[in-house]
């Protein structure tokens, strides 16, 4: 009996097929893409004690706040829209509030509504039907709601001097005192 | 006399703008259904129940009346709610990898399979160095012997 004979040069070469890696690689540059594009799109809630980035809200009086330049009081940012329908059982609560802050302890509270998904001229009516007065406007594309990972209404955060989150509710507030005491317990955290 | 000039003065401005002064339902849900509702999953705005889906509805036929076209209205959506709104993603930055890569990877599979139908298999003869198999290499070293 022979020994088996496979020299070298009759061993059948493999060729590594150009298109194929090409083709490999190509899925993996699309994969990683899709993997780059879900890290920006961060979806993990905020925190307590977290500082959320600033943002810039356009009121429907036609002003521009940033709330970087609201650092030294304490932020109650409000998400709402006409459409909701447990948002204007706060709406009032929410009014009364500032109206309080605004006569006792002025700038040393700052609220702000956000219209969450919702039409221009609907937003007004309902501001109009409810007296809100404190500075409202529109989350257009869905920015700030980003940063707040909210995904339905009302929502109500507050910020601390340092702009901090110290409160967060899902809901509405079902009294003033709920309200009040929410924001004073943030006033509190400022002052020591 | 006054009213003819009227008339023609409507009739010029409707022409110019592609304005419909009464849009109908037809012509709000044509734009809506290239909408999505912002706050809904998959759902598109000519078939969305909710309240505020109306509420688009309806500023879309105020958009309609007042000589906006599809494609400003589109824009106005995106600039109001997001490229979420829209039923495709848009066509700038990281998103035309999804209309360039799945054409180029169908065409790169459809020129591979081109390539390999026109290219017969190269076979190779057989001959005694060539078998792998001992077996078959003791067969054929045995035909040999026999002859």
């Amino acid at each position: 009996m022979t020994e088996s004979t496979s020299s070298p040069e009759t061993r059948p070469k493999k060729r590594i097929n150009f298109w194929a890696v090409a083709a490999f690689a190509g899925v993996l540059i699309f994969l990683a893409l899709i993997g780059i594009r879900l890290l920006q799109s961060d979806s993990t809630p905020l925190g307590l004690g977290e500082r959320p980035k600033d943002f810039s809200l356009n009121t429907y009086n036609g002003d521009l706040i940033h709330t970087e330049d609201l650092r030294g009081s304490v932020v109650v940012i409000n998400f709402w829209a006409s459409w909701c329908d447990t948002c204007d059982e706060e709406a009032a609560l929410l009014e009364a509030a500032w109206q309080n802050y605004q006569a006792n302890s002025a700038d040393q509270v700052i609220f702000l509504g956000v219209a969450y998904m919702d039409t221009e001229a609907a937003s007004q009516a309902y501001l109009a039907d409810y007296g809100v007065t404190y500075p409202n406007g529109p989350d257009l594309r869905g920015e700030i709601s980003k940063i707040y990972q909210v995904n339905s209404v009302p929502e109500t955060f507050i910020l601390d001097s340092e702009g901090s989150l110290r409160y967060l509710k899902f809901g509405s507030f079902i009294s003033l005192d709920e309200l009040t005491t929410a924001i004073d317990g943030v006033l509190a955290l400022t002052r020591d | 006399m006054i009213v003819g000039l009227v008339f023609v003065s409507v009739l010029t401005t409707g022409f110019a703008s592609a304005q419909v002064l009464f849009p109908s339902d037809d012509d709000v849900n044509r734009v809506a259904s290239q909408l999505y509702c912002p706050i809904c999953d998959n759902i598109s705005l000519d078939v969305c129940p909710l309240e505020a889906c109306q509420q688009w509805r309806e500023l879309i036929r105020e958009q309609l009346a007042e000589g906006w076209t599809e494609e400003d209205i589109k824009a106005y959506f995106v600039a109001q709610y997001g490229d979420r709104v829209l039923g495709e993603p848009p066509r700038q930055g990281l998103h035309w990898i999804l209309y360039v890569l799945p054409p180029v990877f169908i065409l790169t599979a459809f020129v591979l399979l081109l390539v390999k139908m026109k290219r017969p298999a190269r076979e190779q003869p057989l001959q005694e160095g060539n078998l792998q198999d001992p077996y078959l290499q003791q067969v054929e070293h045995d035909l040999k012997n026999q002859d």
